[in-house]
């Protein structure tokens, strides 16, 4: 039962510090295709 | 107060330390008098739990008022209010004067405010202060938040506290790295990095300096700022979810989707519009310029890389018109965003396309509409009514506030509306309308939106109710 509530909480924390990456990844995602969206909405109407 | 007290003194702030002091013990009188006058060991109904917290966020604002008065950076205790409650609410627009030389414990607590509000102050106690379940929920649900993540409303407090604190180090640590890139020292960029975090992902708007984020000077920064907005902009149960291993939520969420199609669409306008006045020379511009004040804005944020008369004389009606748009809009519900939010866009946009749907297939036809927030969900009539009614009040207090500071000062409709959005939407951009001069009666105006806008009308509107029947002897 110990090791169980171990593995329980390290299998939290992992789950954690993923969803935090994937997250800031998104995120980081998002401003690339932002930027590139903005350079061609310039190059088109500017 | 407590945690700028401690700053200001090992600063040797003395007189700010004072100031913060005489905060607190204020504070602490108010809640014995409250607290001896206002007890009862009766259970309290879910109209006392809506009354109690839009009073609470009032009391709030008086008492985070004191020390921001006493600073002498106010000309006037409305002022200092104005700042408390643009604090609390997470709005970001101030009345402050010569904010570049505030001390650094007075200016944290400007931040502080931005940081409790964001969570709710109703949160904050739930978290910290109540063991118990027992008839939290009414205060919950009374200061805007209307979804409970975990079962129980103080886990779910707890909860929201923890992803705050997590992503308060993160952040923090992100926006000091690059303050130190940008050439700050970095005791300072430490201080501004921490004050930046919580007022960015708080989606409060309050900076350090004066300039806003034009004073950094840096692409990176800009960067970091938009990354921590964006953190800020999605619902707390989407956080949960990607924490606890459904990380495809953060994918298929319908929040998230309706949150990209109304940034594409109002990034595109905004662009096209500037693009075409050729005010920016170019994409490395219009992305730190007018996608970053759209974000912002989005976000409900209110970090400006221009100045508000910027918007006046160089932005263009489209642009400006997207702006608006997209404060208005605001972010996720259940996140620190003001707004309407995307969930009631979603969910007022489908029930347009299910009345389209009932006129043209026949009457006998059963018609169900889903929609997938953390699981999938029916659209119901009780829920479209709900959603509309929200979103009408927003709609009409940002048309409302508009004509009313028209009507009390010099300003143009369009830079009514600006503001009024940026006000009762907890945005925070401003096109140099509020400034300590603008009319008592629109500072008025502007408290009012902001809180009313932050607790999302029902407990002020059960409030009224409350006065009136008061009033009646009912």
């Amino acid at each position: 039962m110990k090791d169980n509530g171990w593995r329980k909480n390290l299998d939290g924390v992992v789950n954690s510090v993923l969803g935090i990456v994937v997250t800031i990844a998104g995120i980081v995602a998002v401003l690339g295709a932002s930027y590139l969206l903005v350079w061609l909405i310039n190059a088109i109407a500017g | 107060m407590s945690i700028p007290l401690v700053m200001s003194l090992a600063l040797k702030e003395w007189v700010p330390a004072l100031d913060l002091f005489i905060g607190m013990l204020s504070c602490f009188v108010f809640g014995a008098v409250t607290r001896l006058t206002c007890r009862t060991d009766e259970t309290a109904s879910w109209l006392v739990g809506m009354v109690t917290v839009a009073l609470a966020w009032l009391a709030a604002m008086v008492m985070g008022a004191i020390p921001l008065m006493l600073s002498g950076h106010f000309g006037s205790f409305l002022d200092a209010c104005f700042d408390t409650m643009s604090g609390l609410a997470t709005t970001g627009l101030t009345l402050i004067q010569d904010l570049d030389h505030l001390a650094y414990g007075t200016n944290f607590w400007r931040h502080l405010l931005m940081f409790l509000g964001g969570q709710g102050i109703v949160v904050v106690v739930l978290t910290f202060f109540v063991s118990g379940s027992s008839r939290a929920v009414e205060l919950y649900l009374g200061e805007g938040r209307d979804e409970r993540i975990l079962p129980n409303v103080v886990s779910t407090a707890r909860f929201i506290w923890v992803v705050s604190l997590v992503y308060l180090v993160i952040g923090s640590l992100v926006l000091w790295v690059t303050a130190l890139q940008a050439g700050m020292p970095p005791a300072k960029g430490l201080f501004h990095a921490v004050s930046i975090f919580m007022a960015g992902y708080d989606t409060g708007g309050f900076t350090p300096m004066s300039q806003s984020i034009i004073f950094y000077h840096s692409l990176w920064f800009e960067c970091a700022t938009m990354l921590v907005m964006f953190l800020g902009m999605i619902n707390f149960a989407v956080h949960y979810a990607a924490w606890t291993g459904n990380r495809r939520e953060l994918a298929k969420n319908v929040e998230i989707r309706t949150l990209g199609v109304t940034i594409l669409l109002t990034t595109s306008l905004a662009v096209i519009g500037l693009a075409h006045l050729g005010v920016l020379p170019d994409a490395v511009a219009l992305f730190r310029k007018g996608f970053y004040q759209i974000i912002s804005g989005h976000s409900g944020t209110g970090f400006q890389t221009i100045y508000g008369r910027q918007f006046i004389t160089q932005w263009g009606s489209l642009a400006l018109f997207a702006t608006i748009i997209a404060m208005g809009l605001g972010g996720s519900a259940s996140s620190t965003s003001g707004g309407i939010k995307a969930i009631r866009v979603h969910i007022s946009a489908r029930s347009i396309w299910l009345e389209a749907k009932r006129l043209i297939l026949p009457p006998s036809s059963v018609i169900s509409e889903k929609y997938h927030h953390i699981r999938e969900r029916t659209i119901t009539h009780d829920l479209v009514r709900g959603v509309l009614i929200v979103t009408g009040c927003y709609i009409i207090a940002y048309l409302a506030g508009a004509l009313v500071i028209t009507m009390f000062s010099d300003y143009s409709l369009t830079q009514a509306l600006f503001e009024s959005t940026s006000a009762c939407g907890n945005v925070g951009l401003s096109c140099g309308l509020t400034n300590p001069a603008m009319p008592s009666t629109v500072k008025v105006v502007f408290i009012i939106q902001m809180w009313a806008g932050r607790l999302e009308f029902i407990s002020v509107f059960m409030l009224i109710g409350f006065l009136v029947a008061l009033a009646r002897g009912k």
